[in-house]
């Protein structure tokens, strides 16, 4: 049951996880702040729109229930709620898995379209996992959506991407509100000064950022378990995600100090410091 | 004691660039090599002005002023700046040696 249900007139969100360069994290992104949103009790779709290398399904543990994709749905062989996988783990959350078998081609922005408007009247959330990218992929996962996350990891590749990124959402008059997620920060290295920190990034891209998750071996492991790091209580980046998710659920959640745990050399540092 | 400050910031560098120490090595550090070299491929990015369309346009200027004023065409620099705000210009620095008496024709 939905703790917080919407009233009729009020339609579900949409948003876009893009990023533009592959790797950084979009896909474990949009599980994680689907599966976070869904323990909060809100109706949560996830919507795969990397049509041919589709990953969505694997991050959620969903690989063996797919029955029917969103390329069914837009090409009449099924109904919508029929492509809906609902998890068994988590009720409020449901995946609209992509076609494997395809390309990009087979989705237009106007098909898409249609399917977030239908989504809308049913959910409070519709996070669209977006391909890396610029192309046809990138415009179909943009294309019902009105707000937008972008991804991006401390690299220079990434930030670079996504800054192009940044500059295409903001030539689209109905994304009006994207906000950035720094992924896979390594605080030992940003100490060093091998790595640019949280800060840096967004100095450079002057966008308003929504969370930071670290790099965190626990990842790999929740997802060859099928299962979303939310859903790990012990682990660092399952609390940076479910921060996010509050974050986005409208909660001003302050930021987690990521820095390493007090080690002798902190403390005498401390000893010669005159202040904090 | 200030040796031993010396050694425990060695061992564990200060994390802002900006209160770096006397250290030289944080200004050519990864990280601020980084976000330099950034900078500057993004002024490129966002206008769509590669460096080689620089130095075509560098040599279109020294042609053009040239006409009017002798200029120092080694020392002209045309570059792409942007300050805190953001906003990107294209910076030019011309050296005139004299004026020419009339204008080529």
């Amino acid at each position: 049951m939905s703790k917080l249900a919407k009233s009729k007139n009020e339609k579900g969100r949409v948003i876009v996880v893009t990023s533009g360069k592959g790797g950084v994290g979009k896909t474990t992104t949009t599980a994680n702040i689907g599966a976070g949103l869904a323990r909060m009790g809100f109706k949560v779709v996830l919507v795969d729109t990397d049509i041919g290398l589709r990953n969505l399904d694997l991050l959620m543990g969903l690989e063996n229930r797919i029955v029917y994709n969103i390329v069914d749905v837009v090409e009449d062989r099924c109904k919508l709620s029929q492509a809906l996988v609902k998890d068994k783990r988590m009720p409020n959350l449901a995946l609209l898995p992509a076609a494997q078998t395809r390309d990009k081609s087979a989705l237009n922005e106007e098909q898409m379209k249609s399917v977030t408007d239908q989504l809308k009247e049913e959910f409070d959330y519709i996070l669209v996992d977006s391909p890396a990218g610029i192309e046809q992929g990138f415009l179909n996962a943009t294309a019902g959506a009105t707000e937008a996350i972008v991804v991006c990891t401390p690299e220079m590749s990434s930030v670079r991407d996504a800054d192009r990124i940044i500059g295409l959402l903001e030539s689209k008059e109905e994304i009006t509100n994207y906000k950035l997620v720094i992924n896979r920060l390594r605080p030992g290295m940003v100490k060093t000064n091998d790595m640019m920190d949280v800060d840096d990034v967004l100095e450079i891209l002057s966008i308003k950022l929504l969370g930071v998750i670290p790099e965190d071996q626990d990842i790999i492991v929740s997802t060859n378990k099928g299962e979303p790091i939310v859903n790990t209580d012990s682990s660092l980046a399952g609390q940076a995600y479910r921060n996010i998710a509050r974050r986005v659920a409208g909660e001003d959640v302050p930021f987690l100090n990521l820095d390493m745990p007090s080690s002798w050399l902190e403390k005498l540092k401390g000893f010669f410091t005159k202040s904090a | 004691m200030g040796w031993l400050r010396k050694l425990v910031d060695l061992l564990d560098p200060p994390a802002d660039i900006a209160t770096a120490d006397t250290f030289s090595s944080d200004i050519h550090s990864a990280r601020y090599d980084a976000k330099n070299r950034l900078r500057l491929v993004l002024m490129h990015d966002r206008t769509q002005l590669s460096p080689a369309m620089l130095d075509q346009l560098r040599d279109d200027m020294v042609e053009v002023i040239s006409k009017y004023v002798e200029i120092d065409k080694e020392a002209l620099e045309v570059n792409l700046e942007s300050d805190e705000s953001s906003t990107i210009a294209l910076v030019a620095n011309i050296p005139v040696l004299r004026t020419r008496s009339s204008i080529a024709t």
